[in-house]
């Protein structure tokens, strides 16, 4: 795996190397390149190169392979890092909630709650106040109520439910399992 | 004293055996049929038809009703969702909050709160939950 990783980025270095190569060549680049095909007419001017010269042309072109192989690898380590360019996506809220249910024993809603207020969030089902699943209810508690504890729900709005709902309701479903 | 065959789960949800019937995320509130010859009440869900599929609609049968009480104007408008139940004391009329199962006595009445603010306030002798077998059947009075 890791063989054939490195085979396709020596393959996509010489392949993005190109364009790099392809820049304006010098004079004598130019006569080095073309010194052998004499159907192609050269600038005859150019004395023919000597063997040192020859070895240093050479080393530049395969300079720039190194350092397109080199772009490209930082190019690969920095995608594994970000996890862009790869097949797997960031599910929406929408899969993400519906992935907790069969976690929550099929049960559509998540209720957690503190003596302040009870948090109830639906991870899936039918839209309420036109707000679609999944959503969440915030009641304050009602500290007055003579049955303990009790919560105001009547008047609390529902809203659409964030990331952040979904993560502490996956919190929650993983300490229920341990 | 109210028998009931279901608890109240989650204030969504209705709870009969092993079954859990959340009424207010896979049910449509559809209406009630109410059989005064026998004080008998029922309250019938169907399920959505986006994510209830599977499910058969359900109604919620009140056997020897001795106490009924809807909100004012009810029926008067598009009603077609639960938005929560629970339990409230006889004379206990604020309804911003609402007893859960544990809380509840036998002497309590069940109060099914729907969308908009409409309510239903019942308590019986007897109470149950049951699927529909067949299409229709919910609606078909028997006497």
């Amino acid at each position: 795996m890791e063989l054939n990783r490195f085979l396709l980025s020596i393959i996509i270095a010489v392949f993005l190397a190109q364009p790099v190569m392809a820049e304006p060549l010098t004079k004598k680049e130019l006569a080095f390149a073309f010194k052998d095909t004499p159907e192609i007419p050269y600038d005859a001017g150019v004395e023919p190169l000597s063997g040192q010269e020859n070895r240093e042309t050479k080393g530049a072109i395969w300079s720039y392979v190194a350092a397109g192989i080199a772009w490209v690898w930082r190019g690969v380590q920095v995608l594994r890092r970000t996890g862009a360019g790869t097949t797997a996506r960031t599910k929406s809220l929408r899969e993400q909630a519906a992935d907790l249910i069969p976690r929550n024993a099929n049960r559509h809603r998540v209720r957690l709650r503190s003596p302040s207020q009870q948090m109830d969030i639906d991870l899936a089902g039918r839209a309420h106040a036109g707000i679609p699943t999944p959503h969440t209810r915030v009641s304050p508690g009602n500290l007055r109520a003579p049955n303990q504890p009790a919560y105001n729900i009547r008047k609390s709005p529902v809203r659409p439910a964030t990331q952040q709902d979904i993560r502490n309701v996956r919190r929650y479903l993983e300490r229920l399992r341990r | 004293m109210m028998k009931k065959e279901f608890l109240v789960g989650q204030s969504n949800e209705l709870v009969k055996a092993d079954k859990v019937f959340d009424l207010h995320n896979l049910y449509d509130f559809v209406g009630m049929v109410l059989e005064g010859g026998k004080r008998r009440l029922r309250i019938v869900f169907e399920p959505n038809p986006e994510h209830g599929k599977g499910n058969l609609p359900v109604s919620v049968n009140f056997e020897a009703v001795d106490y009924l009480e809807f909100s004012p104007n009810f029926g008067s408008r598009i009603v077609c969702g639960l938005e929560d139940m629970g339990y409230k004391s006889p004379g206990d009329r604020d309804d911003e909050w609402l007893l859960d199962e544990q809380q509840s006595t036998p002497d309590d009445h069940l109060f099914f709160r729907l969308e908009g603010g409409d309510f239903i306030r019942v308590h019986c002798q007897h109470a149950d939950i049951v699927e529909a077998t067949e299409v229709g059947l919910l609606w078909v009075p028997d006497c």
